[in-house]
């Protein structure tokens, strides 16, 4: 539901067609994925569909450009929330029975997160609209933060038997 | 603990990658913005996890229960880092289920915490198991890491047959020279009255009949049976067995013989096991409460054991198979090596009873034509088998999952008193 949401906000929000179009077709794509992951109890369905939806935004900054996008703190903190949601759907499907109070403190949790997303989105957009011109040193730190994304999956995905 | 990363941390990696790239080609900022949460979830998730330092430990609050009984479980589970999420498992045998509480469980613990998670088992299938293996798998806050345990904590818990209701036993023909609760054929001290016959010097005066005495014009007096122990031996078929999705003759067999004994052993009779199949297993013949344990409990240990070689009676130790006892085989009469076993048995002499697990509903009848005739012809075979028992006067009674216990003895004693009066 909220990835229908997301790609129809998109989708209505857009002046241009293509860009209209681009976010219909993302937002049912997600679906789809999120539905048979969900089903078949696959994650890699969650990153697919958040891709999905992504892409159909950048489709609609790509073709119509313009300004700097205020909505991207909440595009980004619903992203996130769509994301851990299905990946709590994905553990609830585990036949692991919570105890009481355990859901109260999952969605606390992840609302705390949402509005740190937002608040985070937010603080970057202010210093982007403040410094305007980034040109190379914003580059240079897409490609560090890239690299340290790509180091902090290699090192977590190591294994550590004891 | 063996540590693994969930599906997540590859995931927001990759969303983070490719949000960052995404705006390096775009040279949109706000594709920096929709990669941030994911990227900040990762680092902060990644730094704040920390290994839990867990204590565990399992109490069964008894070590041995009846079928259909229910046992009671607790896992008491310590930390001395708090664990966000902490998903317990206690691996149940195959036997035992659930009734009561969570298994598997998700627990939140706090710092120097120590809660105890509650369960209760019931006990579905007799058997000797083994509970104690867990299964523990902590997580952190953000869901990004988990670590996983296999603690040991053997605890071993024995699962006794429920006895059925029996109000009456099988009567040997010949009782032991032991007080008991069988009234002996043989004349003697006793209660229940035998005959009147005349004094002898000796005889004491209590057993003296007046109201005889004054008919005859001398003195009668009074004899009576004595109560005597038996000696009874529970021979149990482990050739072969028939099964049909979780039920076997076998489990029959071992509720029967556990049944059996245990009420033979309430009338302070001697009660011996011989488990006569691959493995031959036995117990000499033995009293009270003790011996019931003992029983039981290799009862617990009976197996069908594959195995070829031809076996008979020959090889059971003697002091196993007292003379004058009476020997309930309880069987499915499947293999020829137990069947003329008993055959033998019944040419020694033996008092002998047959209770058979009955393997046909275990056994339905194929589809063709040449399968239903072969079902025919076996279940002819069996009929011809019973009959030659009944010949040599050993009754053989049907036992099954929809008869009960007492009602199979029943049709034992009524085919005995039959068997009797015909000789007599």
């Amino acid at each position: 539901m909220l990835a229908g949401a997301i790609a129809g906000w998109l989708a209505l929000a857009a002046d241009d067609e293509l860009v209209r179009w681009a976010n219909a077709v993302a937002g049912v794509l997600a679906c789809v994925l999120l539905a048979a992951g969900l089903t078949l109890r696959r994650p890699v369905a969650v990153p697919l569909a958040v891709l999905a939806l992504g892409a159909g935004y950048g489709v609609s900054l790509g073709v119509e450009g313009g300004a700097i996008d205020t909505r991207a703190p909440a595009l980004a903190a619903a992203l996130f929330l769509l994301a851990e949601l299905a990946y709590w759907s994905l553990e609830l499907r585990e036949a692991v029975a919570d105890e009481p109070g355990a859901y109260l403190r999952r969605v606390g949790l992840l609302s705390a997160l949402a509005l740190g997303a937002l608040a985070v989105g937010a603080g970057l957009l202010a210093v982007v609209d403040a410094g305007e011109r980034g040109g190379v040193a914003l580059e240079a730190l897409g490609a560090f933060a890239a690299v340290a994304a790509l180091a902090i999956v290699a090192l977590a995905t190591r294994r550590q038997p004891r | 603990m063996t540590r693994t990363a969930s599906p997540r941390v590859a995931a927001y990696a990759a969303l983070a990658a490719l949000g960052l790239l995404g705006a390096l080609a775009l040279r949109r900022p706000e594709l920096v913005v929709l990669s941030a949460p994911f990227a900040l979830a990762l680092t902060l998730g990644l730094r704040l996890a920390r290994e839990p330092r867990l204590g565990i430990s399992l109490t069964v609050d008894r070590e041995r229960a009846l079928e259909r009984d229910e046992v009671a479980v607790e896992l008491d589970v310590s930390s001395e880092a708090p664990v966000e999420r902490l998903e317990l498992m206690l691996v149940v045998p195959d036997g035992l289920e659930v009734s009561e509480g969570e298994n598997p469980v998700a627990i939140r613990l706090g710092r120097d915490d120590d809660r105890t998670v509650a369960f209760t088992l019931r006990c579905v299938h007799w058997g000797n198991y083994t509970l104690g293996d867990i299964r523990l798998r902590a997580r952190d806050r953000f869901g990004l890491v988990a670590w996983e345990r296999r603690p040991d904590r053997t605890t071993h818990l024995r699962v006794y047959p429920h006895p059925d209701a029996l109000r009456r036993l099988v009567t040997p023909v010949a009782t032991q020279p032991f007080t008991g609760n069988e009234v002996a054929r043989q004349k003697g001290e006793g209660l229940e009255f035998a005959d009147l016959r005349t004094f002898a010097p000796g005889d004491r005066v209590r057993s003296i009949n007046w109201r005889a005495s004054a008919r005859r014009n001398e003195l009668i007096v009074n004899e009576r049976h004595p109560e005597r122990n038996t000696d009874v031996i529970v021979f149990l078929d482990t050739f072969a067995e028939a099964r049909l999705g979780g039920r076997s003759t076998l489990d029959l067999a071992v509720g029967a013989a556990s049944t059996i004994a245990s009420r033979y052993l309430e009338r302070r009779d001697r009660v011996g096991v011989v488990s006569f199949g691959g493995l031959l297993r036995w117990l000499v013949p033995g009293t009270g409460l003790a011996q019931r344990y003992r029983i039981v409990d290799s009862l617990l240990e009976t197996a069908v054991v594959f195995n070829y070689a031809w076996k008979d009676v020959s090889i059971i130790p003697a002091r196993t198979l007292p003379p004058q006892a009476l020997v309930i085989a309880v069987t499915p009469l499947l293999d020829e090596r137990s069947v003329s076993a008993l055959l033998d048995l019944r040419a020694r002499g033996y008092d002998l009873v047959v209770v058979e697990i009955s393997p046909v509903p275990f056994a339905k009848p194929g589809r063709s034509e040449l399968d239903r005739v072969a079902h025919r012809l076996w279940l002819l075979h069996r009929q011809e088998l019973r009959s030659r028992y009944e010949s040599l006067g050993v009754a053989v009674a049907t036992y099954g999952d929809d008869v009960a216990l007492e009602a199979v003895l029943e049709g034992v004693r009524s085919f005995r008193r039959h068997a009797r009066r015909a000789r007599a």
